[in-house]
């Protein structure tokens, strides 16, 4: 085990190996390697000046639990946000459908399905952190939860109007 | 026979896997039911005993109060009762007064979402992880006015997330481009042509020119698209036909008090008679007011009003 780790520790040292190592060795290596990976000044990051996420499920709790982790993640990750807006009240489809399979009429039965909404806005993301968040949120989407991401970007005026 | 079978592997599994320190010996009993079923005569079928075969412990026995729960849940996962060290307790229960039904073999519990692998902790060491990935907002853009200067053309797109057989939505393909009227470099003419153009995409009471596009199939051809169109409308904007020299002015859009017949019979009339330009001045804000905002009862009055004072008949 000592002669395996003293190995690792001497092929850290030499940058020619650094990119054939696996395992921990190369996990523990990696954030330096993203800091030093040279960034390509021709692809400026995305500006999103908002961003509206609108949920949808049909359990109110789950929605409320769901909001709550993603408010807590955007204030790990520093994103200005919006209140969260949890409507308490459903909105309703409803089926009205004979009791019985084709006749007496006047005996019906009615299902009707229960959506309930939340709200929340991001503001002032770059690209990378609105795809970061996303992601993280996204991933971590329960079942039966449907989720609308709205996003504003902004872009600079073309070169021949903003020239004249 | 199956499930015997089954639960003996279980009872063997349990012998080796208990840790030894803390708990006492299990005895490994093979032959326990061939036994009980001898001693009873009844053959092969045996009644149950009251809380089944005796197999391992709940884990939530042994777990040490003071340990790393999000290791111990570390993803998605339906609930398990002997997992979670906690009294949950969920549906309705049986009799009047009674406590709900308790987690074990309750399916309540199982049904509903759970987030036991986000907690609060858990949350913060993801996004401990992937802050790197983040990049801050440009400190110059942090102003509202800077970003509209800057910035001033908005692009809306949607993305859908829902549980469907497909991941596409017709919706996403959607662009909604915005854009300030007064950022663009239009003046007089020009922007007066902008207007026409747009028509109904431009609303005065924000300044902003909303154009959505849905023609094409995919939202990158939307994007390209609407760009091209706010290119076009902006040179066809600045472009002068021949036959707009022919404008009249009844085909202004507003009153001009500048170019128009009053000012002119007024011009006529102050050769005559002296006429005081202060209230010239206030004859041609209300006549403008009247035309532009149309007639109601304040307009007409100013009207009125400013009228009697420039020939000298006000009453006061």
């Amino acid at each position: 085990m000592a002669l395996v780790r003293r190995l690792l520790s001497s092929q850290i040292s030499s940058p020619f190996f650094a990119s054939r190592l696996q395992g921990t060795a190369a996990i523990a290596v990696l954030p330096e390697a993203l800091d030093e990976s040279p960034i390509d000044p021709g692809t400026p990051d995305k500006l999103y000046k908002e961003i509206g996420i609108e949920l949808k499920g049909h359990d109110k709790a789950v929605l409320k639990s769901y909001t709550t982790v993603m408010k807590a993640a955007a204030n790990h990750l520093e994103i200005p946000t919006s209140n969260i807006v949890l409507d308490p009240k459903a909105s309703k489809h409803r089926l009205t459908l004979l009791r019985s399979v084709h006749i007496y009429k006047k005996h019906r039965v009615q299902y009707e399905m229960r959506t309930y909404h939340a709200n929340m806005s991001l503001y002032r993301l770059t690209g990378s952190t609105a795809d970061t968040y996303l992601e993280y949120i996204q991933r971590m989407l329960p079942e039966g939860v449907g989720m609308k991401v709205s996003k504003t970007e902004l872009h600079p005026l073309p070169d021949f109007m903003s020239s004249s | 026979m199956l499930c015997n079978s089954r639960y003996r592997l279980l009872r063997i599994v349990a012998k080796f896997s208990t840790d030894a320190s803390n708990t006492e010996f299990r005895v490994l009993d093979l032959r326990k039911g061939s036994s009980e079923n001898a001693n009873q005569g009844r053959g092969r079928f045996q009644k149950r005993t009251e809380g089944g075969p005796q197999l391992l412990p709940p884990r939530e026995t042994k777990m040490p109060i003071d340990q790393d729960w999000p290791s111990v849940w570390p993803g998605p996962r339906t609930f398990h009762p002997a997992s979670v060290p906690l009294p949950v307790r969920q549906g309705y229960p049986a009799k009047d007064l009674a406590a709900p039904p308790g987690k074990y073999a309750n399916a309540e519990l199982m049904k509903i979402p759970n987030f036991l692998h986000l907690t609060p902790a858990a949350v913060q060491r993801h996004c401990q992880a992937i802050k790197r990935f983040c990049t801050p907002w440009p400190s110059e853009l942090t102003n509202e006015d800077a970003c509209d200067k800057y910035f001033p053309v908005q692009t809306t797109t949607c993305d859908y997330l829902h549980s469907s057989p497909s991941i596409r939505d017709p919706l996403a393909r959607i662009v909604t481009l915005q854009v300030k009227l007064s950022s663009l470099p239009l003046e007089g003419r020009a922007r007066d042509k902008f207007l026409r153009l747009v028509q109904e995409r431009y609303n005065p009471e924000t300044d902003m020119v909303t154009i959505v596009v849905d023609r094409c199939p995919t939202r990158k051809q939307n994007l390209h698209y609407s760009h091209f169109l706010l290119t076009v409308l902006y040179h066809e904007s600045m472009k002068e036909e021949s036959w707009e020299s022919e404008k009249s002015p009844l085909d202004n859009e507003l009153f001009e008090w500048q170019t128009s017949a009053s000012r002119a019979a007024i011009d006529g009339l102050a050769v005559k008679q002296k006429l005081d330009p202060d209230y010239i001045q206030l004859y041609s804000e209300a006549l403008t007011n009247l035309m532009n905002k149309g007639e109601d009862q304040e307009t007409l009055a100013d009207y009125k009003e400013s009228a009697l004072q420039l020939l000298g008949h006000s009453r006061n």
